[in-house]
């Protein structure tokens, strides 16, 4: 009764546009403090415990090195190379783009940082292409996603450091469903392009374009090698490398393009500390709440429900999903994880599911989560940097919405998918 | 699904002085005092960004270190965790004042305005006692770590409770945040509207 | 009237430790009658052990079983249980050993609420590496090696010529097998963590033990009504009693299902294991020259239990 009353004082609050951490942090403070006369202690480590993590750390860095790409115009270096050779089929630089999207979803932990990096540049290239403005701007809304899929990805660092799962683990188990995701987009791309004639053909690959962009782009290109190669080589663990990523992309705005001189970085370093914040207040707020439901025995009363209720695979994976989609529409990724995995894992594990398979479909229901509006991450952030207005956004997104489905009804119904390269 | 970057928004509220003369409505000319403005802007943010790349710096020396010399440090990891969390905790309310928070505006994006600001109000009240909540939690547990002197565990040897001292400071520090924005709530100002209510 | 008891602890619920825990709380229900209602948070969920040790005293939990390591943030002095050669299944198997122990670390953290109920075995370290086998110190020479334990073990690491690493959990098995690390130096249950990846399992016997320590809040204890903290006291006692035997056969029975699976173990011989306890006597030393008083106490209680 009382974690009913508790559940919707918090959807109200959150309704009534108050901050979401703090609606989190003051139902969990209330709670504690008057219902269940628990020591203020206890709110105190909670709360600390919540931020204090090594892995964690990871999410600054990480929005950082994606900040600074953004900055760099990396993404226009890396397009135009690739739409010098696939100019010469229609739709063809749409999906320069979501291959280019690879690349930033490659050395990115998080969708929105892949958009941000990737936006600015497509919006300039696109529409001098002959797509539509609108068009542009929904399709990178919905590539950056791929950047929580494809590793390194904060997703799966979130999950693994609450769940205390091995994180490169879920990056491996990350990686075929991600390029599976990027094929479905890249399908769906150019067959939109085709029907509604957008983009400008030329006869065959324009190579000597290819090779002037070449050197210019090796820079870029090589990040994700780098990335990559380091945490296989075993030289920087997963956490670590977020901080290689970071230090690697300001050297190169820095010294190989130059565009940005060390305050610029600075300034950057300031955004960034700031939208780190927003995710830290959020983990703050629900790491107390989660503590709470925990003291009061909800977790283990669930688990305990449901592994009595002798559920299927079936029917819990698809309640899970029809509830994830549902709560996506209001809640934005971190939330969600944040919230939901400490619940929903501990009921995995009871049904069956393979751990590591379900932390793949919950990032792949994270991913649609950020395009779902009305809180969408993406959406808002192409809005912003397309000046195109929201709605018009999730428009050019719905076409989208069904090859996202598909994904995700491949990723649930496969568990190999996931499993097959560990 | 992180942050959400605003290319062309103003880099701080103190930008919005700028704004003050253009402006058509009486209420935007308020702005908080210059003092308190450069205050979060300039000295919080910034030692705030410092303790970031002081950790970036130092996560990035401890997996070379370790990687090329074979040379692995104990007081590493906890100084890492330790600066990002000061970091976060010391840019909460600089953040904050820049709308740095989430928060879902769809439904009082369509309420009259008298309902939106009374909502306001509600969280700024709201915010305001959740933040005396860290303030008061953050002091029981400063106190009773200094009773007990408890130690970081690695070989950094600080003592626990001026770790965790940045917990009551930051709720302070979001309290002035807070504060701030019913400032701007008296004077008939929005403190939370985005760009998108916009 | 009932009282509420908080335990917490930081291992998943298929661990022996937690399942252990559960059967503790049971019998605390059963023989006090309901009146003690037991509640037990698992795997972290509401507090991490370090945590949990931090808040005994604050009323937010009332019992945790820490790894003895985490004491000695609190009290340096604790560091003399995790001293390599110190704790040995001999000295611990007899009856009364137990208790002195832990009286006498209770006195160095008393004064702060916490009372030390006694000791339980959570397991014998061992060296793990991809293929090399570590027969003597030199052989430790150079590896980059990753362990937990507090700064004796760190420098005793260091005598042997080796550089301690510490990373999560969580990233060791891939660090060992891209080669970020050498080898680790864990439990059988690490091993098993690990898998087969580390081939090879060298063995130096007696070295390190580590131990979890049995801690409840003092003051709670003491504000029990008499044949409640009765309840409380005999039970743990009882169950420590046994725990130290089943600890070790869980041990064999695990380290069994890593050799059945491909493992391999190698134990150091006399010659070999006389170097490794003189190196680690020189690490040693800067703790028993620091805290005098609380190594002789020790040296007294195992010489009094070794003898008989
Ligand atoms: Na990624
Ligand atoms: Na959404």
């Amino acid at each position: 009764m009382t974690v009913a009353l508790a559940v919707l004082a918090l959807l109200a609050l959150i309704a009534a546009g108050i901050h979401v951490g703090i609606a989190l942090g003051i139902i969990a403070a209330g709670l504690m403090l008057f219902s269940f006369n628990i020591p203020p202690v206890l709110i105190a480590q909670t709360a600390w415990g919540s931020i204090d993590s090594y892995a964690l750390v990871a999410i600054p860095f990480f929005i950082f090195s994606g900040n600074l790409m953004s900055q760099g115009n990396l993404a226009l270096v890396i397009m135009n190379l690739v739409a010098s050779v696939v100019r010469c089929f229609k739709g063809g630089v749409a999906l320069a783009l979501a291959v280019s999207s690879m690349f930033f979803a490659a050395v990115n932990g998080s969708s929105v940082a892949c958009a941000v990096a990737l936006g600015p540049a497509a919006v300039k290239l696109l529409p001098n292409e002959g797509y539509d403005a609108r068009f542009s701007a929904s399709l990178i809304a919905v590539c950056g996603t791929l950047g929580l899929m494809i590793p390194p990805s904060l997703s799966f660092i979130l999950i693994g450091s609450i769940v205390g799962m091995p994180i490169p683990d879920l990056f491996i188990a990350g990686i075929v469903p991600g390029l599976l995701e990027l094929s479905l987009l890249a399908l769906g791309t150019v067959l939109v392009s085709r029907r509604r004639g957008y983009g400008i053909v030329q006869d065959r690959p324009d190579w000597a374009g290819f090779r002037k962009a070449l050197p210019s782009a090796s820079g870029a290109l090589l990040m994700p090698v780098l990335i990559i190669g380091t945490i296989y080589a075993g030289l920087f663990t997963p956490t670590e490398v977020s901080a290689l990523a970071a230090i690697y992309a300001a050297l190169l705005v820095l010294v190989v393009y130059r565009t940005a001189d060390i305050f610029a970085i600075w300034r950057t370093l300031r955004e960034s500390v700031k939208q780190t914040v927003m995710i830290y207040g959020i983990l703050l707020g629900s790491g107390l709440l989660t503590a709470m439901l925990t003291r009061l025995g909800l977790a283990a009363e669930l688990t305990r429900f449901v592994s009595e209720a002798d559920v299927s695979p079936f029917v819990f994976l698809l309640t899970v999903n029809i509830l994830l989609i549902i709560v996506g529409m209001f809640l934005d990724g971190v939330s969600m994880i944040v919230l939901l995995s400490p619940i929903l894992f501990p009921l995995s594990n009871a049904v069956g599911i393979n751990p590591i398979h379900f932390a793949v479909i919950m990032t792949a229901l994270v991913e649609i989560a950020t395009l779902t509006p009305p809180i969408g991450l993406n959406l808002f952030v192409m809005s912003k940097i397309t000046k195109i207005p929201v709605h018009e956004i999730i428009q050019g997104v719905l076409p989208f919405y069904g090859i996202r489905l598909f994904g995700l009804l491949l990723i649930n119904a496969v568990p190999a998918l996931s499993l097959m390269l560990l | 699904m992180t942050g959400i970057t605003r290319p062309e928004a103003p880099a701080a509220s103190g930008d919005t002085l700028a704004h003050a003369n253009r402006s058509e409505q009486p209420s935007e000319r308020y702005t908080l005092p210059r003092p308190w403005i450069w205050f979060e802007d300039k000295v919080l943010l910034n030692i705030a960004s410092l303790f970031m790349a002081a950790a970036m710096g130092v996560m990035f020396y401890e997996a070379s270190s370790r990687s090329l010399f074979s040379e692995s440090h104990w007081w590493a990891e906890e100084l890492v965790r330790f600066l990002v969390v000061w970091s976060v905790l010391l840019a909460l309310s600089a953040a904050s004042r820049d709308h740095h928070f989430i928060r879902m505006e769809l439904l009082i994006q369509r309420l009259p305005r008298g309902v939106r600001m009374g909502l306001n109000w509600l969280n700024c009240i709201l915010g305001m006692a959740f933040a005396s909540v860290l303030v008061y939690a953050g002091c029981v547990e400063v106190m009773h770590l200094h009773r007990i002197g408890m130690m970081t565990e690695s070989s950094l040897d600080l003592p626990l409770w001026q770790v965790r001292l940045i917990m009551p400071l930051g709720g302070l520090l979001y309290i002035g945040y807070f504060v701030g924005a019913a400032l701007h709530l008296l004077h008939g100002v929005d403190p939370f509207e985005t760009e998108e209510l916009r | 009237e009932t009282y509420e008891m908080v335990m917490t602890n930081e291992i998943a619920t298929t661990h022996w430790t937690a399942q252990a825990m559960e059967h503790f709380a049971g019998q605390l229900k059963e023989r006090s009658g309901g009146r003690i209602v037991p509640k037990i948070y698992h795997a972290g969920t509401l507090l991490k052990d370090k945590e949990a040790v931090a808040a005994l005293g604050t009323g937010a939990v009332h019992m945790v079983w820490p790894v003895s390591v985490q004491l000695e943030s609190l009290a340096p002095q604790y560091g003399v249980i995790n001293l390599p050669f110190m704790i040995t299944d001999e000295v611990m198997l007899k009856p009364g050993a137990s208790d002195e122990i832990a009286a006498l670390m209770t006195k160095y953290v008393e004064d702060i609420g916490i009372e030390v109920l006694g000791l339980m075995r959570t397991a014998d370290l061992m060296f793990l590496a991809k293929d090399k086998e570590i027969d003597t110190p030199k052989d430790l020479s150079g590896m980059k090696i990753r362990l937990t334990g507090g700064r004796v073990l760190q420098d005793t690491m260091r005598r042997f010529g080796a550089n301690p690493v510490t990373m999560p959990a969580t990233e060791m098995a891939a660090a060992l097998m891209q080669g970020a690390i050498d080898g680790i130096y864990t439990s059988a249950g690490g091993w098993e963590m690990v898998g087969t990846t580390a081939k090879v399992a060298s063995y130096v016997p007696g070295m390190s033990l580590l131990t979890y320590s049995v801690l409840v809040d003092k003051n709670w204890l003491a504000d029990l009504p008499d044949d409640l903290r009765q309840v409380v006291k005999e039970t743990t006692k009882e169950m420590l009693s046994r725990q130290w035997q089943e600890a070790i056969d869980s041990d064999k029975l695990v380290l069994d299902k890593m050799l059945a699976a491909g493992g391999r173990l190698s134990t150091v011989d006399d010659a070999s294991r006389e170097q490794f306890q003189e190196l680690s006597k020189k690490a040693s030393s800067t703790f028993s020259d620091r805290y005098a008083e609380v190594t002789q106490q020790m040296e007294a209680i195992k010489a009094k239990y070794s003898a008989n």
